[in-house]
């Protein structure tokens, strides 16, 4: 008796894992959905940390290049005009590049050095500007057409990722390029590039 | 006695699980809700499958997130679709890391116990589908982020194998749709680089194995974009391989994808062996190939007029399953063997220790438990047909037919030297 018990013992692991194995494999065996992935995937992808170092960078670069300057001393000390186009999105993730454009934005309005326009509005505005010329608002508060500010300079670029896999070890190198182009000349007076490289053990 | 009622009881825990399951396959589980989808009742198949098992097994989270999606894109939720394919991409990358406790229940139960992790053509075609999804709703520049990841995962794929011999290594179909996105943005020189891979890919892995030949379209643009470039002696090299049809100059190009039913299925394949003086039960995963002629005619008609614009079959999933599967079949086999091998060590142990009760016991564990392993995405499409058309600039009716029947109509505006995208399905 005590050694089949004996015996019994000895089985029982090899038991155990077929008992739970089954049960862990079967139809009606399961779990609950978690999104164990997500703080990890955070890691290799582009989040906020990197749109808000790659801004700061950007900003910091721009307000003590030459160019600033430059306009001012050419133009008595009147601050440049600016507007922000769209960063393209080219790398091979689904990111909102408007995060990136409105934090470079509102950091170069509060520098106070730059003066900017509404470019993304400019429809909207028009629109209003008619309407308030249409007749139907009081002439004396009727804002009249032909008095905008025509911007000195564009910001724009391009945000793009190159992958390279090697065994188990991934890595992502993210590199954004804006340029600030004169728009009365065409002529880019700033060029900025910002690299962030992330490397994961797959 | 009480050795005998106590050995009985014990050896009820060798059935338990046995018992417990049904352990039914993964394409008799999902039948209902390809049965609904099949036949265009997608609230139904939408249902069978949140009233399915699989909607709470972890290991089959992937397949959930990939089935789920194709259902709910022909429900018209796109955005919710492509949110569930972005979450299988994801989980493909987390599900690379993880596994290994599968890896060993593999051994004692069958190949389904393990993490499905996806085969190589699935996990590219997360992205493909992601890519005609964003295409249907015109979101071009978010469909030239999934020709990057295309070629990411392509990159990755062939970095995983040191030297890969595989059938399915690259994906013309998908550096076809890449190629043609970034070409509707203008950017000629990555869509040369695109359609040339298709093109190398087409010639040989398509054509030799997944019953694919190089689409004639694919060689007229790449010809197009080469004098676009100003490399004439590329343009003329390819000239004298094949017969070049050139777009009209004023002409916008009209790109048609047409999706066919879906993919075929593995069923279960089995046979019995004796070894040892005792039978072994093998269950294997099978896809019996359809033939060419099921696929049918499909094309467009324009402007109403009587002629009929072939498309041609760019991607043919079914074929690709069944080469995915033939590649793995030397891998399945043995591992289904040192399965049995362990199951009848089991065996053994158990009529060593408990008799001959256990013996049987196990044996019947070992013998219900063996089951094929038919995982995949089975709401893929079978197969994807493409007509590229030149067209007049302004406004046309177009209507998409697929073995006689309508799969669309749409009013498409066509611009001189634009690309405009039309996805239907059959």
């Amino acid at each position: 008796m005590s050694d089949k018990k004996y015996s019994f013992g000895r089985v029982r692991p090899l038991l155990m894992v077929a008992g739970l194995v089954g049960l862990v494999g079967c139809a009606t065996g399961g779990g609950v959905y978690k999104d164990a992935g997500e703080e990890q995937i955070l890691g290799d992808r582009w989040n906020n940390t990197d749109g808000n170092k790659t801004a700061k960078h950007m900003v910091d670069s721009i307000l003590s290049a030459a160019w600033l300057e430059e306009y001012r001393v050419k133009n008595k000390g009147k601050k440049p005009v600016v507007i922000v186009d769209e960063v393209e999105n080219r790398t091979d993730e689904h990111i909102d590049t408007r995060a990136l454009t409105e934090y470079i934005r509102s950091n170069l309005i509060n520098s106070r050095k730059v003066r900017f326009l509404n470019a993304a509005r400019r429809k909207k505005i028009l629109n209003e500007l008619k309407y308030q010329n249409s007749g139907a608002v009081s002439a004396d508060s009727a804002k009249k057409t032909g008095r905008q500010i025509g911007a000195d300079y564009m910001i724009g670029g391009a945000l793009s990722n190159v992958v390279s896999v090697r065994g188990d070890l991934k890595t992502v190198t993210y590199q954004t390029d804006l340029n600030l182009t004169n728009l009365e000349t065409s002529e880019i007076e700033w060029n900025g590039l910002h690299k962030i490289k992330k490397a994961f053990k797959r | 006695m009480t050795i005998a009622r106590s050995l009985s009881g014990r050896a009820l825990l060798f059935l338990l699980p046995a018992l417990l399951c049904s352990c039914a396959s993964y394409t008799s589980e999902t039948k209902a809700i390809r049965s609904d989808f099949r036949a265009g009742q997608y609230a139904g198949a939408l249902k069978a499958l949140e009233d399915s098992d699989l909607k709470d097994q972890t290991r089959n989270r992937l397949l959930y997130q990939m089935e789920k999606s194709s259902i709910v894109e022909r429900l018209g939720r796109r955005k919710e679709a492509r949110a569930l394919l972005l979450k299988a991409d994801r989980t493909v990358d987390e599900l690379y890391r993880s596994s290994l406790s599968g890896d060993v229940a593999s051994f004692v139960y069958n190949d389904s116990a393990m993490d499905y992790q996806g085969e190589d053509y699935e996990k590219v075609a997360i992205h493909t589908m992601l890519a005609l999804s964003f295409l249907k709703d015109d979101e071009l520049k978010k469909a030239r982020v999934e020709a990057r990841r295309i070629n990411t995962r392509l990159t990755e794929i062939n970095n995983f194998y040191k030297e890969n011999k595989n059938r399915y290594a690259e994906d013309a179909f998908a550096r076809y749709l890449a190629g043609a996105i970034y070409e509707s943005l203008g950017e000629w020189d990555s869509a040369i680089i695109e359609y040339r891979a298709a093109l190398r890919v087409y010639q040989g892995a398509y054509s030799r194995y997944f019953d694919t030949a190089v689409p004639g379209h694919l060689v007229d643009a790449l010809h197009a974009l080469y004098r676009k470039r100003g490399r004439t002696a590329e343009a003329a090299k390819l000239s004298r391989a094949h017969k070049i049809k050139t777009r009209p100059a004023g002409y916008g190009d009209l790109i048609v994808l047409h999706s066919l039913d879906s993919i075929t299925v593995k069923t279960t394949g089995e046979f019995v062996m004796m070894w040892d003086g005792k039978p072994l039960r093998f269950s294997f995963p099978v896809i019996r190939r359809r033939a060419r002629s099921w696929y049918g005619r499909t094309g467009v008609r324009v402007d109403g007029r009587a002629g009929f614009h072939t498309g041609e079959m760019v991607q043919n999933m079914d074929a690709i399953a069944s080469g995915t599967l033939e590649d793995s079949r030397a891998r399945i086999m043995v591992k289904m063997a040192s399965r049995l091998v362990l199951k009848d060590q089991l065996a053994q142990q158990a009529k060593q220790n408990l008799g001959g009760l256990g013996e049987l016991a196990v044996g019947i564990y070992g013998a219900v438990t063996e089951t094929a392993d038919t995982r995949s995405w089975t709401l893929l499409p079978a197969a994807i047909y493409m007509t590229r058309l030149s067209l007049p600039a302004g406004k046309h009716g177009i209507r998409v037919v697929s073995n006689g029947r309508v799969s669309g109509v749409r009013q498409v505006r066509v611009t001189p030297g634009s690309i405009r995208f039309l996805t239907a399905w059959r």
